[in-house]
């Protein structure tokens, strides 16, 4: 085999998380009161002109958790048996090969063909002058890069626009030939009704929102190909291939937080229910915790944690590992900070359904705790938990990048938007200013924020019946 | 007389996903100075949407359309400016929920300042002397002091006198009270509709009273209106109206009325429910319900016009033109034994069943104490005693109806019977069964033999939940009927013997109206072969025509299976028609128990009297 | 009232002995005092003296709970459990890793942190308030509907965006002020407004949505009905009747995060070079100096504590319908 895969526990909760996901949703499918109010979301042009932009960074994100170690070329090819590469990979990486392979010695601008900083070079005559010299990958093609590199970038974005907007014009007719056959009428009426927004759901603005970005994604396929489009970092990287990397990160502290958290959360369900001494040692539980501030007990315990990884390095073998479960102790923790507040709003809702008259009916009627806790009370919560999950999910992407700051974030062989705002602030103060690496960051972090604050906000909207009214 | 307001073709509606929801459908009405307009109908009717345009205080979405007249100016086209010189001022309201009506942070006396500074414009001293009087006016003791407390210092009753207080603040010539009574006990009603004439003969000022209750109009107006599906289907002075009414909606409210005079009988219903008013009506809107109805009904949309007699009725029956073409049968009232189908009720009298005198449920020296804990280790400080020792006996198909008012602990009492709530002391017994000692599955499996049925259709079932498995639920948890299959066929038994279609078992409670939803719930508890069953206000949330329907259902049942009722209620007209034994209740304790009969046309206790005296008559119009 | 404050401070006991023995588990069970100087020292060429010597000059170099050796009382006082744990409770801190007394730290430290956190949140809320009721005076109106749009993309951008972007613009480009340092009296003005600023606008999203949906909320109620049905205006409606409601949440939300105020914020103090409580604490945890850290977690949940008590008692004072038994 050329390759072994590797599940890493990250990975393992992402892929778990995504069957959970697709469970639900085929579950929701068939039941009218949990399809009502997704139906709105879906009416809603803002919310699914997020999702599109969601979703493909989750693409992304899922690429990037497909890991593998790939076969090393053996020195011992008879014997039949293969080395793998320490080194692991994932699919993301296998597709941007290029961007990940091709390293300049320190930071360069985007789309510069010089270095960043002055070298002393040896010319061919033996003068030695300091001169920024031509970065070894970054417009290499180029023979005099002043005169050629605005022709040459300009004549290679129409090139790629020309691509994408014909991969986009491809693929949305295929969606809406698809449509129109699941509607059963023709693909030209199908086409000016969606066009005029006279489709219940917005698939105009999902089609223009996915043109822009395919647009975007294939001018920065083909201009990545010749420049670094977002420069380089200290020791050469490409940012643009950190920042996608990044995107992972974000994902799995957004989401598997909350996944880690559900379980600790239901107990404020429990607590709400059987009242007395459950609800005391769960509140107990809850204010001792709460009453510690979120970033000293995450530093506390992220603290711990190294130094336990440095005095058992032989449990922690390969740094992707290492850096995987720091990543993972990272959501738990965080995890264990935000689960009081669902906890909480579980505990009070349960208290308030706990005395409906359907929770009183089945009582009469003889079903035990377990069946009014599984059949009454948690399908009554869950909106809220779906609530809160989406909403907590941009909160924690924006703390990533404060916990990291401080030091207490992933680790720092992880790629992360944290991580590269943290080395560029110790740029900061260098003239010219390294900036590429904070727009990077910015760019990519904010757009993620941005597309899931709005479209958490629709589904607040639609899922919270108590600000319905106006 | 020149009228003091007058609506002319006023229309109120929402555009809903639906298409648009007509609430208010081209209305016109008269009301003159001094007198009380009464406009009558059932929820969804209207009504209140109608007062919040005049007052143009309708909630965004709504849109109006007409013309309201105030003496010679047009309030749907004055300026806001000047509307709100209107509100308050001219014309006043008071709400439905005096609980949740008035500012919980301001003090009553800034409350009635407000409104004493916007249109009186009195400052200061003077606002204060004035707002004394007014709390004075409505007969709140000690003005002086009470004028610096909150509204959570006042019980149900006194904030409504409160808002009585603060409408009058502006003088106004109309007073426009929506439900101003329906959240209130019995009791506490008629002392509000007592001050609310008081003031109205004083001042001279109409009022506008909307209301559900008969009682209430026959009680309060001079003329009445009434309202179904946003239009107005007939207008007449009270004598008349309560004479002979003449529309068959109306007729049909008055029949479905519980009653002495209905006992044994089983009430008449009004089919169907009120249709959606997001359609385009062709014809009478009330055919499809009325049992009248001929074709012309359904074709051609009555106008209101003048009937004999005085008053208006929107109706083909008296209309010449039209009722000479209807095919037999006079034009006259439907008697009162009209039976829905399928409802049919023996003519035995109740409880003449074999093993009847079987006492199923023996409650003695019942307590439920609720402890006020407070402190460090939450140590008891003292207890409200919700129940404070009740006794009663209910027998097998006989009804025990449980009257008081609220917080007077009946509803406890129903609770924990049912072990739903803790009992300090006392004992339970069904049967040979002593309930109060049973613990964990010993009492689980003792739990099908009583059941109870709730007040709230809309809480009383998981949203969550199909009707099937909402209906099986007490099955599976009794291990009752069968492997799936057979619960099943059981479920399509249960569902048609309290009057559904058994198609209905894959669909969700929301989608089923207030009566239905409480059929269903009946069809739940009925799942494990009860023998008694505890109704706790079962109709009070349901129109009077759906009432009729439950309490006829109700009826059936217990005539079929020889169920026991222990019914809780409020409202003594379903206690004269349903119950065979009464308890009054007052403050944790009975205070009056006997035979109906004997309590109601002969009460012996002081609060029994007070109760029944307080309940609103309705001038028979037979 | 006063038997109330007693009582409630009595509950805070059980809650601070969690804390406290959840951080001894953190700091000293989960890795061994051995574990920790190792990390310190570097794990690969450290002998035991060196370790030894670390972690008497710590005090780390006694028992955990019990201490066998001692005899008495001293069994039970001369173990890490009573010195550094329970320690806590008399407020002795002990000492940081290079030498300096905790207490001392946070009491000098303290009034750096007051002066950035207490003007950012007054000017915070009053501004977030402000325009959440010009939002809600607008409802439904395209400027509503907008306002929250910029509101969420106010709350998009990270915090460390702002101060990056605040301090290159105010202090690089336009040189205003200074990008960082600190001082007291009126000199010190110059160092405060940017962080404030920066403060300010940060929280201001959040704050804005936040509370509009509370004055939505309050507009949706009865109350608000029967006021208008007075003949009051709009805006009277709005300033005096829902203001004075939801103005209960706000306050008591604020009331909470008051003593927490001492703490100071961790970033923009770092980033400003602000000597307070938060830089000493970014600091201590990037030094990995854990005695500092151990005593701002007793700090942070004394104070929290203390923001809980205060907030049952400012419902007393703000909302009619409460009293405390």
């Amino acid at each position: 085999m050329p390759f072994q895969p590797v599940i890493l526990w990250t990975d393992a909760l992402i892929f778990l998380l995504l069957a959970l996901v697709i469970a639900f949703i085929l579950i929701a499918r068939r039941r009218e009161h949990l399809r009502a109010p997704w139906r709105e979301v879906m009416r809603s042009k803002m919310a699914m002109g997020c999702l599109v932009v969601l979703l493909a960074y989750f693409t992304l994100g899922l690429l990037d958790s497909l890991h593998f170690r790939p076969a090393l070329p053996s020195a011992d090819a008879s014997n039949g048996r293969v080395d793998y590469s320490t080194e692991v990979l994932s699919v993301l990486d296998l597709a941007a090969a290029p961007l990940r392979s091709r390293v300049e010695k320190t930071y360069s601008a985007p789309f510069a063909a010089y270095s960043y900083a002055r070298e002393t070079v040896t010319r061919l005559d033996g003068t030695q002058v300091r001169e920024f010299p031509r970065l070894q990958f970054g417009g290499a093609h180029l023979q005099d890069p002043a005169a050629e590199r605005g022709r040459d970038i300009l004549l290679r974005s129409l090139r790629a626009l020309l691509v994408g907007g014909i991969i986009w014009l491809l693929s949305g007719a295929l969606l809406v030939a698809l449509l129109a056959r699941r509607a059963n009428t023709p693909f030209r009426l199908m086409l000016a009704n969606i066009m005029r927004g006279r489709t219940a759901i917005p698939w105009h603005v999902m089609l223009y929102t996915s043109g822009a970005m395919m647009l975007l994604a294939a001018w920065c396929v083909a201009l990545s190909g010749a420049y670094h489009i977002l420069g380089t970092g200290k020791v050469g990287q490409d940012v643009f291939y950190e920042a996608i990397k990044s995107i992972r990160t974000g994902l799995v502290i957004g989401t598997l937080t909350t996944l880690v958290t559900l379980p600790f959360a239901m107990l404020g369900v429990l607590a709400g229910y059987f009242r007395g001494w459950v609800d005391d040692v769960v509140q107990y539980v809850y204010t001792t915790l709460n009453s510690i501030p979120d970033v000293l007990l995450i530093a506390a315990a992220i603290l711990m944690l190294q130094v336990y990884m440095a005095n058992h390095p032989d449990q922690f073998d390969t740094i992707a590992l290492r850096a995987d479960v720091r990543l993972l102790f990272l959501c738990l923790i965080l995890g264990i900070t935000s689960w009081t507040g669902l906890a909480r709003l579980l505990r009070g809702e349960t208290l308030k359904l706990r005395e409906m008259d359907y929770v009183q009916a089945a009582v009469a009627l003889g079903a035990g705790h377990a069946a009014i806790i599984r059949r009454h009370l948690i399908p009554n919560v869950m909106h809220i938990v779906l609530i809160t999950m989406v909403l907590s999910f941009s909160g924690l992407v924006l703390a990533e990048a404060v916990l990291s700051y401080v030091g207490v974030g992933v680790d720092p062989s992880t790629m992360s938007w944290g991580n590269m705002i943290n080395s560029a602030r110790l740029e900061m103060a260098r003239e010219p200013m390294v900036w590429w690496l904070l727009l990077a960051a910015f760019v990519f972090m904010f757009t993620l924020v941005l597309a899931a604050n709005l479209f958490s906000d629709k589904v607040r909207d639609a899922f919270d019946p108590r600000l319905r009214k106006l | 007389m020149k009228p003091l307001l007058s609506i002319k073709n006023l229309s109120t509606w929402f555009e809903t996903s639906q298409g648009r929801l007509r609430a208010v459908d081209d209305i016109s009405l008269d009301i003159a100075p001094g007198e009380v307009f009464a406009l009558l109908g059932e929820s969804g009717s209207g009504k209140s949407l109608t007062a919040l345009s005049l007052m143009r205080l309708l909630p965004g979405t709504a849109r109006s359309r007409g013309e309201i007249w105030l003496h010679d100016e047009d309030l749907l086209r004055l300026p806001e400016i000047r509307m709100r010189e209107v509100r308050g001022g001219r014309v006043a309201m008071i709400f439905q929920e005096p609980m949740t009506s008035l500012n919980p942070v301001l003090s009553v006396g800034t409350q009635i300042g407000e409104a004493l500074r916007a249109h009186r414009g009195l400052k200061g001293k003077h606002a204060e002397r004035r707002a004394v009087a007014l709390l004075d006016a409505v007969g709140i003791a000690e003005p002086q002091r009470r004028i610096h407390d909150y509204p959570h210092q006042f019980s149900g009753g006194m904030k409504q006198r409160v808002m009585i207080a603060i409408a009058l603040a502006g003088e106004p010539e109309l007073l426009i009270a929506d439900e101003p009574t329906t959240a209130l006990d019995v009791t506490i009603q008629a002392q509000i509709l007592e001050l609310l004439r008081t003031l109205q003969k004083e001042r001279n000022m109409a009022i506008l009273l909307i209301t559900h209750d008969l009682g209430v109009v026959s009680q309060m107006a001079d003329r009445v209106a009434v309202m179904y599906a946003g239009e107005v289907v007939e207008l007449a002075s009270r004598a008349q109206f309560l004479s002979a009414p003449r529309h068959p909606y109306s007729q049909k409210l008055f029949d479905s009325l519980p009653g002495r005079a209905q006992r044994g009988k089983s009430l008449a219903v009004i089919r169907g429910m009120v249709p959606p008013l997001t359609q385009t009506f062709s014809g009478c809107r009330f055919a499809p319900r009325c049992d009248l109805a001929w074709q012309t009904c359904r074709d051609v949309t009555p106008a209101l016009l003048a009937a004999e007699g005085g008053g208006k009725v929107r109706c083909h029956l008296y209309d010449a033109n039209y009722s000479v073409m209807r095919p037999a049968a006079p034009p006259a009232r439907l008697s009162a034994c009209n039976v829905q189908a399928g409802a049919a009720v023996g003519p035995a009298a109740p409880g003449m069943r074999a093993g009847a005198d079987e006492v199923l449920l023996k409650v003695t020296g019942l307590k439920v104490h609720f402890p006020i804990r407070k402190g460090l280790f939450k140590r008891k400080v003292g207890e409200v005693r919700a129940v404070d020792g009740v006794s009663l006996a209910l027998r097998a198909g006989r009804t025990l109806a449980l009257v008081g008012e609220s917080g007077s602990g009946k509803t406890t009492v129903g609770k924990s019977i049912l072990r739903l709530l803790p009992i300090t002391s006392g004992d339970v017994h069904y049967g040979a069964v002593d309930l109060d000692s049973l613990r964990g599955g010993a009492l689980r499996a003792q739990r099908g033999a009583l059941q109870i049925i709730f007040q709230d259709p809309h809480s009383s079932m998981n949203p969550r939940m199909m009707i099937a498995d909402i209906v099986a639920e007490g099955m599976i948890a009794q291990g009752m009927g069968g492997d799936e299959r057979a619960r099943l066929a059981r479920i399509d038994r249960l569902l048609e013997q309290v009057g559904l279609s058994p198609d209905v078992k894959y669909r969700y409670p929301h989608e089923f109206s207030g009566g239905q939803r409480q059929r269903v719930c009946i069809a739940r508890a009925l799942a494990v072969n009860p023998r008694i069953i505890i109704c706790d206000e079962p109709t009070s949330a349901l129109d009077v025509s759906v009432q009729a329907q439950i309490l006829n259902l109700l009826k059936r049942l217990q005539d079929e299976l020889g169920l026991a009722y222990l019914f809780i209620t409020h409202n003594f007209a379903v206690v004269e028609y349903l119950a065979h034994d009464v308890a009054v209740m007052h403050q944790g304790r009975i205070v009056e128990h006997g035979g109906a009969e004997q309590v109601l046309s002969n009460p012996q206790h002081d609060y029994t009297r007070r109760l029944l005296s307080a309940v609103p008559k309705i001038a028979h119009h037979a | 009232m006063i038997a109330y404050i007693i009582r409630r401070t009595l509950y805070a006991i059980p809650i601070l002995i969690g804390v406290n023995l959840l951080t001894f588990v953190l700091f000293f069970v989960v890795n061994s005092p051995d574990d920790i100087a190792r990390a310190h020292l570097g794990v690969k060429h450290v002998t035991q003296d060196a370790i030894e010597k670390w972690k008497a000059e710590r005090g780390y170099d006694k028992p955990l709970i019990i201490n066998e050796r001692a005899a008495g009382v001293e069994k039970i006082t001369g173990t890490i459990f009573f010195e550094k744990s329970l320690a806590l409770f008399a407020f002795e801190f002990g000492r940081s890793d290079d030498g300096r007394s905790i207490g001392q730290e946070i009491s000098t430290r303290m009034w750096p942190s007051l002066a950035i956190a207490v003007p950012t949140l007054i000017i915070g809320i009053g501004v977030a308030v402000s325009f959440a009721l010009l939002l809600a005076f607008f409802r439904g109106s395209y400027i509503d509907l907008w306002g929250v749009v910029i509101c969420i993309i106010m709350m998009s951008v990270s915090g460390l965006f702002y101060i990056i972007g605040g301090q290159y613009l105010v202090g690089k480009l336009w040189h205003l002020v200074p990008i960082s340092g600190y001082d007291v009296g009126v000199h010190g003005f110059k160092f405060i407004v940017l962080p404030v600023v920066i403060g300010v606008i940060g929280g201001l999203g959040a704050g804005i949505r936040l509370y509009r949906t509370f004055f939505l909320e309050e507009l949706g109620k009865d109350y608000v009905r029967t006021a208008r049905a007075k003949g009051l205006s709009e805006s009277r409606v709005l300033f005096t009747h829902v203001l004075k409601n939801a103005m209960i949440p706000i306050l008591t939300g604020v009331v909470v995060i008051l003593p927490t105020l001492f703490m100071g914020s961790l970033i923009l103090e770092s980033f400003f070079g602000i000597p307070g409580l938060g830089s000493y604490t970014i600091d201590a945890i990037q030094a990995q100096d854990f005695a500092v850290v151990r005593a701002m977690v007793f700090l942070g949940s004394v104070l929290y504590i203390l923001g809980l008590l205060l907030t049952d008692i400012s419902y007393t004072l703000v909302d009619p319908r409460v009293r405390l038994a």
